[in-house]
């Protein structure tokens, strides 16, 4: 009785989640008045090709950038092996688009830095749009696969290296042929986030005018003026999006396999000779293209900028984008909890498929997602108020759900559930059901074994959920564009003001706060990471 | 046991409810005696705000407003329906205007002044919008290397002389939408696409992003002509002189494309009186001054002198085609393009 | 064939390994015993090549594989490794697991190599299953075909039964020393379970903090063990005093039994004298009686703990068909043929 009623949350949950994918299915059976018949025969081609390449060269980017990264800081020790540990992080913080900006300012044409060497006789290879996007997106999304893949190594890194040896394998061959079968299923983990993120991406793919699939769904809202057919398409993009959740699932079933029973040797591998050097010259140059260049050209622009830009509403920007940032941590992180416990009670494919559900919209583009709520909600409300005043209370009763923080936290919870029930769900698998049965005869149940018995033991996952999603709703525009209440202008629509008026340069001073809020939580994790590891040793 | 995860959800919905409803306090104060006029914009903050500031500084009446793209800002506006807190939906472009009335969010307007100072091809047949200010969408060329007597009308720029010569910026971006809409309207569908298929041909590079982009290759020597919108150029001219000239297709060529950033009262206003005012406000000499100038447009009052930079680029003749066609024909126009190949 | 001369090793501070010496003949199995932290694993991982020693030299096979000079890679030492998780790739099937060992032999014949090994562990059914759908001690079998089909020169084996269960541990261990004697393969393991290395290993070393205390036969490990402390370790009992009254006997509360007396220790000495389980033989014939004071059952055996009539405790082992309540009086009497003594401090 009490599991079903756990079901019947975890279902009512994936139900709000996925209304904005209802709104869309509705939609198919409306007409778009040959719209879609024009994009299957002009657009769908081309950007289905374009979207799969930008996919498969962010993920195969990522996975190689990510890992090689991963493997050196958590295997080898080199100069600077701790610092690059944590710091190769730090392009979590900064959002693809402002990367996009930032790193075009740098090398397009008319770029100081490309005048200099036109000036020398050098002139920079030009680069195709969708090159540009693939580099960009890599260059912010592989922290993704190095965070996941860290975690896999640190933990078997070394061991699996030992045992590939044990083979008489040499290091190389070792990480190849061992080690990563090792850790596929943390490597597919973090490259699923990618393509998520990936497909969802508009910013940056707008930023160098590469068609992509959210590029038409936009421009056949904006352009041919149909919701329909964007929505149509949106349904289109979730089919590529469940075969992406389908791997990670895959994934994630083999991970339980995986267990390492002992403990990895704690100390690092020496490199050796150039080897060393080579170790620091790729994470070193890694960290300088994927985030020192770019901050530092947006430095070098708020400078210019910070006394025409600057100003005391900036404290108000702030303000909303932490609260907001915090609340959908929170909200998401509580939605983590109660769908990881739902699915742990009531076992079975009805709460698997519902929690699936719920973390489709990650990778939905964010407006099309917001606008789905949007009209959701607008028919739940007016349904209510009907009700209400069907029942006679007359105009006293209105629901008013739109225009406020709900419909908010509802379209990011929608959008980032994915990031924040990754890290609790896996922390649910860990808890060993011997401790339930352990809960049981002590009498604890329901929510007192969820407080007393679970929490203690997922803080570390939902301290994880709590910061990714922090830092994403940070980065986040669109939703918090058509979604924030009066007064809630955040430092992601402070760069929107100014990159629809193309000034790229005033909008280094908003992006450089967000980076700046960025780098605390990522920096907490770094040192939350590094001390549960001290604790486990 | 029911009764515990009841309570759990009760918890839940109490603690987001507590932080919920001290946002929408703090952020929309009880509408009450003077409620402030809610404005949807396009238009972005910073090209807003001091024009609002100026308006309340003159009647007293306080504005808020909420900024995002006109296409998620409509479908908020038929989402909210009756409901609505907006009165005034404020963007750029006549597509999006005549798409907005289009989907019925905007009343029609019986304003004499506004009837009186906005020309009938820069509004909405019935009244629904109102051009405010003029932004033209013309051709820039490198004074290196081009002699203005080799130009004429956008369709020249398909001739051969241009081949490799050409930039254009992303036809996702609705200007250049609304430019291929009206030459559709004034030249027919077979003619334009041949055009749009001449210009992709002559292509000197990859579309642009951006204007901002397109006039700095132009600057760079990259491009020898391209099209744009005149306030981009004064942005950068603001900066430093450039090797760019404006030139602007005379009368007997069909004259310069122009758009508008423009208004319409919505539909379902909390407050059409205000909505008016404001409206009839913006076309007054402060209004325009600041509309316009803000942003280095063209006034839609001609009796309203531009910004000095505006001013020396010269007198122009406006195609005088009604706008609103750029809306009908939209969509067309992007079919158009996507078969001709304009990304 | 594995020849340990003097390993010194740490890590930061303190000597993890402290001056370790050993060595086993070709076909030899041997089996370092100790507490966790002694130093155990870190000698194993030392001869395997996962660390390399401060001081002292390795050799395999006649070969220098670590002293001052040089240092060779694990994977150049030649020699297998099961390790204590089994460490297979839980996305390679059984058969590619053992194959994935022969990655740089020529492709032909490895099939029949892999088979034949699976063969002899006994998997050969198995070959296309996968490790998570393998018992326990059929996925250590796979580790072991994976190290084996390299044909090492010396095998190496981290705790290779602590994660199976005591049932299955015995006949593993039997097993799996049939197998390496069969094959004559030379092998080390490491284990802290001293039933577990007196069943498999030819040679003991007890490690206790970082030294070697002792390097020998079983036998001579329980009966003639070094120090109070590898007599503690290796097995139980009951430590009596006494005093040594010729050069190979001693006397004690339960009369003179014979002993071989350690360098050093003088006639009419004091000493402690261990009386082994095994060395208390129940009796009901006997003149002398003990109360029960404590039973273990262990299955064949019962370990009564008893208290002889004068108050001294011992241990003693008794076919368990000989079940006596706490408080009885049972007869035992001395079966020793000579009891280990040292002397007192």
């Amino acid at each position: 009785m009490q599991a079903r009623l756990w079901q019947l949350m975890v279902v009512a949950i994936a139900l709000v989640m996925a209304l904005p994918m209802i709104v869309a299915v509705a939609a198919l059976g409306a007409d778009s008045a040959g719209v879609w018949s024009h994009i299957v025969e002009y657009v769908l081609p081309r950007v289905t090709v374009n979207t799969l390449l930008l996919v498969v060269g962010v993920a195969v980017l990522s996975l190689l950038l990510g890992t090689i990264a991963a493997w050196l800081t958590s295997v080898f020790d080199f100069p600077g092996q701790r610092w690059f540990a944590w710091c190769l992080m730090l392009p979590l913080a900064l959002p693809g688009y402002v990367t996009a900006f930032a790193l075009s300012g740098v090398f397009e044409y008319s770029s100081p830095l490309a005048g200099a060497l036109r000036f020398w006789g050098i002139s920079l290879p030009g680069v195709s749009a969708g090159l540009a996007s693939t580099l960009c997106l890599t260059l912010t999304l592989y922290p993704y696969v190095f965070l996941l893949a860290r975690q896999a190594f640190l933990s078997q890194g070394r061991r699996s290296l030992e045992v590939a040896q044990s083979l008489g394998m040499r290091q190389a061959r070792g990480m190849w042929r061992v080690a990563l079968p090792f850790a596929r299923p943390w490597l597919v983990a973090g490259v699923s986030l990618v393509i998520m993120e990936t497909l969802a991406d508009f910013g940056t793919v707008k930023v160098f005018n590469f068609d992509t699939f959210t590029t038409a769904i936009y421009s056949a809202w904006f352009g041919l003026f149909s919701l329909t057919a964007a929505l149509q398409m949106s349904l289109c993009l979730l089919v590529l999006v469940v075969a992406a959740l389908w791997l990670e699932r895959r994934a994630r079933r083999l991970r339980r396999y995986t267990g390492v029973g002992q403990k990895d040797p704690q100390h690092r591998l020496p490199l050796t000779g150039g080897r060393r050097w080579l170790a620091t010259c790729f994470c070193g140059g890694l960290f300088v293209i994927a985030f020192l260049v770019p901050v530092g050209q947006l430095v070098v622009w708020a400078i210019d900028y910070v006394q025409l830009e600057w100003s005391a509403r900036y404290w108000s920007y702030l303000r909303a984008s932490v609260s907001l940032a915090t609340f959908a941590a929170v909200f998401v992180a509580l939605l983590s909890v109660l769908l990881g416990f739902g699915r742990r009670r009531a076992p079975g494919r009805t709460t698997d498929s519902a929690v699936q559900v719920s973390t489709l919209g990650y990778a939905l583009p964010g407006t099309v997602l917001a606008v789905g709520f949007f009209v959701a909600l607008s028919g739940v409300q007016d349904g209510l108020t009907a009700i209400g005043r069907a029942l006679g209370a007359g105009d006293a009763f209105v629901v008013t759900l739109t225009g406020t923080l709900w419909v908010m936290l509802l379209a990011y919870a929608a959008r980032f559930l994915a990031v924040g029930f990754s890290p609790v769900g896996s922390g649910f698998e860990r808890i060993s059901p011997r401790i339930d049965d352990t809960a049981e005869i002590l009498g604890l149940r329901g929510v007192k074994r969820l407080r007393q018995v679970y929490l203690p033991l997922l803080t570390p996952g939902i301290a994880t959920a709590l910061l990714l999603v922090f830092v994403d709703v940070m980065k986040e525009l669109p939703i918090t564009l058509i979604t924030r209440p009066f007064g809630w202008d955040t430092l992601s629509v402070r760069i929107f003001q100014m990159t629809t008026e193309g000034e790229w340069q005033r909008a280094s001073i908003p992006a450089l706060t967000i980076v700046l809020c960025g780098l605390i939580p990522v920096m907490i994790l770094q040192r939350q990471k590094s001390n549960s590891r001290g604790a486990t040793n | 046991m029911n009764n515990r995860i009841l309570m759990l959800c009760g918890v839940l919905l109490v603690t987001a409810c507590g932080g919920n409803q001290k946002g929408t306090e703090t952020a929309a104060p009880a509408v009450e005696e003077s409620a402030p006029l809610v404005v949807y914009s396009s238009r972005a903050e910073q090209l807003i705000a001091p024009i609002f500031a100026a308006f309340t500084e003159d009647t007293g009446i306080e504005v808020q407003y909420v900024t995002d793209d006109p296409q998620p800002l409509i479908e908020r506006l038929k989402a909210e329906g009756e409901n609505t807190p907006a009165s005034v939906l404020l963007t750029v472009d006549a597509g999006n205007l005549w798409f907005a009335a289009d989907q019925g969010v905007l009343a029609g307007l019986d304003s004499q002044t506004l009837k009186a100072v906005v020309p009938s091809f820069l509004r909405d047949s019935q009244d629904r919008w109102f051009g405010l200010s003029l932004r033209a969408r013309t051709i820039v060329y490198d004074t290196r290397v081009v002699n203005p007597s080799q130009l004429s009308d956008y369709a020249s720029l398909a001739d051969e002389q241009w081949q490799g010569k050409l930039c254009l910026r992303t036809s996702k971006k609705v200007y250049n939408q609304s430019l291929v809409a009206m030459l559709i309207e004034t030249l027919g569908a077979a003619p334009t696409e041949t055009i749009v298929e001449g210009w992709i041909n002559n292509l000197a590079t990859d579309v642009f992003p951006n204007d901002t982009k397109l006039i700095e290759a132009v600057a760079d020597g990259r491009c020898a002509v391209g099209i744009v919108n005149t306030y981009y150029l004064g942005r950068l001219q603001k900066q430093g002189e450039l090797p760019v000239g404006l030139y602007f297709p005379t009368e007997a060529d069909g004259g310069v494309h122009v758009n508008v950033s423009g208004a319409g009262v919505v539909k379902n206003a909390a407050n059409p009186e205000a909505a008016q005012l404001l409206l009839e406000w913006l076309v007054g000499d402060r209004g325009q001054a600041l509309f316009a100038n803000e942003n280095l447009e063209f006034p839609v009052r001609s009796d309203v002198t531009p910004h000095p930079i505006v001013d020396a680029w010269g007198p122009y003749s406006a195609s005088t085609v009604p706008l609103e066609n750029a809306g009908i024909r939209q969509a067309e126009a992007v079919k158009l393009m996507d078969r001709a190949g304009y990304r | 064939m594995l020849i340990v001369t003097d390993i010194v090793h740490s890590f930061g501070e303190d000597n993890v390994l402290d001056g370790v010496s050993l060595s086993l003949a070709p076909g030899e199995l041997g089996c370092l015993l100790g507490d966790s932290g002694s130093g155990k694993t870190t000698l194993l991982r030392c001869i395997a090549g996962f660390e390399r020693p401060l001081s002292g030299k390795i050799e395999i096979d006649g070969r220098v594989q670590s002293d001052a000079q040089c240092f060779r890679a694990p994977e150049q030492r030649e020699v297998g490794m099961v390790f204590q998780d089994f460490a297979l790739l839980p996305n390679l099937s059984v058969e590619s697991n053992v194959r994935l060992a022969l990655h740089d032999r020529p492709a032909d014949g490895q099939r029949q190599a892999v088979n034949e090994m699976l063969e002899l562990v006994d998997l050969a059914g198995l070959a296309d299953r996968m490790p998570h759908q393998l018992s326990g001690g059929q996925q250590q079998r796979v580790a072991l075909a994976r190290a084996l089909v390299r044909r090492p020169k010396l095998l190496l084996l981290d705790e290779p039964f602590s994660s199976l269960d005591a049932t299955l541990r015995e006949k593993l261990g039997a097993d799996v020393r049939a197998l390496l004697k069969r094959l004559d393969i030379t092998a080390l393991f490491v284990s802290h379970d001293r039933s577990e290395a007196f069943s498999l290993a030819d040679k003991i070393g007890v490690v206790r903090k970082g030294q070697l205390a002792q390097w020998g036969r079983s036998y001579d490990l329980y009966h003639k063990p070094v120090s109070r402390e590898v007599a503690a370790f290796v097995g139980g009992g009951a430590w009596l005093p006494g005093t040594c009254i010729a050069i190979d006997a001693v006397e004690t509360a339960l009369g003179v039994m014979p002993a071989v007396l350690p360098p050093g220790v003088a006639v009419g000495s004091s000493v402690d004298v261990l009386l082994r389980p095994d060395d208390v033989v129940h009796d009901d014939e006997a003149p002398r009686k003990a109360e029960v004071v404590a039973r273990h059952f262990r299955g064949a055996m019962f370990l009564y703990e008893l208290r002889i009539d004068n108050g001294t405790l011992v241990e003693s082992l008794v076919p368990s068909h000989h079940d006596h309540a706490i408080g009885e009086l049972i007869g035992v009497r001395l079966d020793t043929q000579h009891v280990v003594v040292f002397a007192r401090d």
